[in-house]
């Protein structure tokens, strides 16, 4: 108790406060702009605590990792463009709401879901870090294969119209993310020789370039177009009925919001899946157990929660390997290691025992961030919620270049510039023809995992599929991906005769 | 042509010269040095490269600037370093395998023969480990139990210089021994922990574990004892005629002048004493082993032919 009195007051200190304060500044900026992502925020933002002292410099990163995560939300709601990949299904229901002209409406859900789902994955971390962590060891290369199909499945899920066209263009991610290096024997895959393929299509360009610079092009049409009633146009309304949240809207959101935290959870946990696989999940099982009355994908506020509950529970989650037994189960985590070391703390088993005094300040900062993280959201809601009526002619040029900075931010190379437009352009020409450029990123985010895992566990198993059996976890995914593909192929008739 | 084209020429042309002159009567290093780290921020590679750099300023009377271009296992920054004049102002920050193993292993644009090797800081403390578990004491054991088993062993592999390794060592064994390759050390940490594999290569994020008793440290690969695991014999102790001595290590482009390069070497030396490296090092249980200039220079090329034989 008096060392987590001691680690609470070094949290309370006013650098440590400052740092998180500053953390999360630079989080929602990253988070708000698309084309700015985290890893490039990270990268920035590792050598700027260089000089901090630990708490400061940890509170400082995980003040940037949670805010980007909240500030995501509000591109996608208001310009159809996620600030981050992992806000990308907040999209669905994000910008129909807006353009009904219940943007800010749709920004408080987001808000306060974002930061719901992450205190309670905070709080998760700190009571119930050590199960969770040895659950973690568990998942093993059988289980994580049988992980990566069930997530694959999601992809009918989320196709949209067309179910055929979202399974092609979520195999064509699947055929772009073998580009690189073998996992296996290192030979080098479709990289034509150019050694910035070696490490597959930069992930930022892909989902920079598919999702952010896409929309701008979408956008930029219908401008020169003077389709001008097409383009961004939702005035922010000045009704006072749609910007308020009812009590019955929070009622009715909470189960879901509630649900998607359990998700996020389970996502953060199980190492590699990330924010962008727990979102989309997220958001497909709450389409899928959707009562009556409830119009997902046509601006419903529970859409808005699923998605952003479980993109923000994610973070904290995915550190609980990290402060259990000091592994990093993602690469959030993998930063705040650097910063460990930096600081001469070496995370590791023993973490708790060495520096008790040093995680219990970090938890109680983790704390401290989500208020600050409310707190500023709450007070840029009402700046954010005019971008909605900055002209198009205003807002692409800008967006253009947060997109090519941030693709360049990745690696430092033109290459990587090149590379985002190239997949923009293709994801332009793919949503034309009614290929879901989602499905193509869940395709080419879990495509690698899949591949390692499948090759992983074939290796460990001998190549004898049938010693599933000895694995009741992986057993368990492969039921629920069955059971999962089974009802997302069919059930849309069946709903189709209920409400007929 | 008007007078004032034509002393706008002249201008010019006085000015050409000058620029061309100038470097040659200026004294090395005349503007900020820039270190392209080949890793990401954060890193080994990068925080040790950040801790020297002010030690590398003081000496040179210089600021060095560092950034990073990571991918590729550091290739990525060699490449881009190729290209680059060799006059000093641009170096690059890999590990030693970047340049004596991947250009074997892998089809790259570079080889050993287009840099000069300058520095090198800390030796990876590489290992093999396992559960305690599972009763082995040295990688004997190992070896003992692979014999016995006809599926063989499997092993978390974290790079292809391990797998060289490992399968140099199955094949004079006549045992199986099969690489799960993963994402990097945090994963085969992982999977070693979990149970999923036999036991697993690590080139450092074991060490926390194996200080807590959480694994068993089998085997080093280097060619000192593991810091704080002197009992644990090395491969060639075992009697496997292969070692791997990887270090962080700093280049430039071939043809470095003498002069330049001279101090380069000096102010390396000086940097690998300063106390913010020294403590790095000791964090990330690298030791205080240094190399620098000629010494360096052999040893990286001694280290690239034998990985080239065992590559055969």
């Amino acid at each position: 108790m008096e060392l987590f009195l001691q680690g609470a007051s070094d949290a309370f200190t006013f650098g440590a406060m400052i740092a998180v304060l500053g953390g999360i500044l630079l989080g929602y900026a990253v988070g708000v702009l698309p084309g700015l992502s985290r890893p490039a925020a990270l990268a920035i933002a590792v050598p700027i605590t260089y000089s901090m002292s630990p708490i400061a410099a940890i509170a400082f990163l995980v003040g940037v990792t949670k805010a980007s995560a909240a500030g995501g939300a509000t591109g996608a709601i208001l310009l159809n463009t996620p600030g981050e990949p992992s806000s990308a299904a907040t999209c669905f229901d994000g910008y129909p709401l807006s353009q009904k002209g219940e943007a800010t409406r749709a920004l408080k859900v987001a808000l306060y879901t974002s930061v719901f789902g992450d205190i309670v994955a905070t709080i998760i971390l700190i009571v119930l870090a050590a199960p969770l962590a040895s659950f973690a060891l568990k998942m093993g290369p059988v289980e994580m294969t049988c992980v990566m199909i069930f997530a694959l499945t999601f992809i009918s899920a989320l196709s949209g119209a067309s179910i055929s066209r979202g399974l092609i263009s979520g195999i064509f991610g699947i055929f772009l993310a073998t580009i690189g290096l073998d996992p296996e024997s290192a030979t080098p895959r479709l990289t034509f020789g150019m050694v910035e393929l070696f490490d597959g299509i930069p992930l930022m360009a892909a989902t920079v370039g598919m999702l952010a610079f896409t929309e701008m092009l979408n956008q930029a049409e219908a401008f020169v177009a003077k389709d001008r009633n097409k383009h961004i146009k939702s005035e922010p309304t000045t009704k006072e009925k749609e910007k308020r949240l009812f009590w019955k809207d929070i009622r009715r959101i909470l189960p879901t919001t509630i649900k998607s935290t359990g998700i996020g959870i389970s996502a953060g946990v199980i190492p590699g899946l990330g924010p962008t696989i727990g979102a989309f999940l997220s958001y497909a099982i709450a389409k899928q157990t959707a009562r009556e009355g409830d119009q997902f994908g046509k601006g419903d506020i529970k859409g808005v929660a699923a998605s952003e509950a479980a993109d923000n529970a994610v973070l904290p989650a995915s550190l609980i390997p990290l402060f259990a037994i000091g592994l990093p189960g993602s690469v959030s985590a993998a930063i705040l290691v650097a910063a460990f070391m930096l600081h001469g703390v070496v995370p590791g088993p023993l973490i708790f025992v060495e520096h008790p005094r040093l995680i219990y300040g970090i938890y109680v900062s983790m704390i401290i961030a989500s208020i600050f993280m409310l707190i500023v959201g709450r007070i840029g809601l009402n700046f954010f919620a005019k971008i909605a009526s900055v002209p198009a002619s205003i807002i692409i040029p800008f967006i253009v270049l947060f997109c090519t900075v941030g693709a360049y931010l990745e690696a430092d190379t033109a290459f990587s510039v090149f590379a985002m437009i190239a997949l923009g352009v293709v994801g332009f020409v793919m949503q034309r023809f009614g290929y879901s450029v989602i499905t193509f990123l869940i395709g080419f985010v879990v495509g690698p995992l899949f591949e390692l895992s499948l090759r992983q566990a074939l290796i460990v198993t001998n190549h004898d599929v049938t010693k599933i059996i000895d694995h009741p976890i992986a057993s368990f995914f492969l039921l629920a991906a069955l059971i999962s593909a089974v009802a997302f192929l069919k059930p849309k008739k069946l709903k189709w005769k209920k409400s007929v | 042509m008007s007078t004032l084209k034509k002393s706008l020429v002249a201008v010019g042309i006085a000015f050409t010269v000058l620029a061309v002159s100038a470097p040659a009567r200026a004294e090395y290093p005349e503007k900020p040095v820039t270190i392209t780290v080949g890793f990401g921020a954060g890193g080994g590679v990068d925080s040790i490269t950040r801790a020297a750099s002010e030690a590398l300023a003081a000496s040179l009377g210089q600021p060095i600037v560092v950034k990073n271009k990571p991918g590729a296992g550091g290739a990525l920054a060699a490449t881009a370093l190729k290209a680059m004049p060799n006059d000093g102002y641009s170096l690059a920050a890999t590990i030693s395998t970047t340049i004596s193993f991947d250009p074997h292993s892998s089809k790259l644009s570079y080889d050993i023969d287009d840099f000069e090797y300058v520095a090198a800081f800390g030796v990876f403390p590489e290992a093999l480990v396992a559960l305690p578990s599972k009763n082995w004491k040295t990688f004997a054991d190992v070896v003992k139990y692979a014999k016995e088993s006809p599926d063989g062993v499997t092993y978390a592999s974290t790079t292809s210089l391990d797998k060289v390794v490992l399968a140099n060592i199955a094949k004079s064994e006549g045992i199986v021994i099969k690489p799960v390759p993963t994402k990097g050390g945090a994963e085969a940490v992982a999977q070693t922990l979990g149970g999923h594999v036999d036991f697993a290569y690590s080139s450092g994020a074991y060490y926390s574990q194996a200080k807590a008793g959480n694994l068993h440290v089998l085997a080093g690969l280097g060619k000192q004892p593991i810091p704080g695991f002197e009992d644990t014999p090395t491969l060639e102790q075992l009697g496997y005629d292969i070692s791997s001595v990887n270090m962080v290590l700093y280049l430039a482009p071939a043809n470095l002048p003498k002069e330049v390069k001279a101090k380069l070497v000096d102010a390396f030396k000086a940097a690998s004493k300063a106390p913010e490296v020294l403590k790095l090092l000791a964090t990330r249980n690298m030791g205080s082993f240094v190399l620098t200039g000629d010494d360096i220079d052999k040893q990286i090329r001694e280290q690239s032919a034998q990985y080239a034989d065992a590559l055969k």
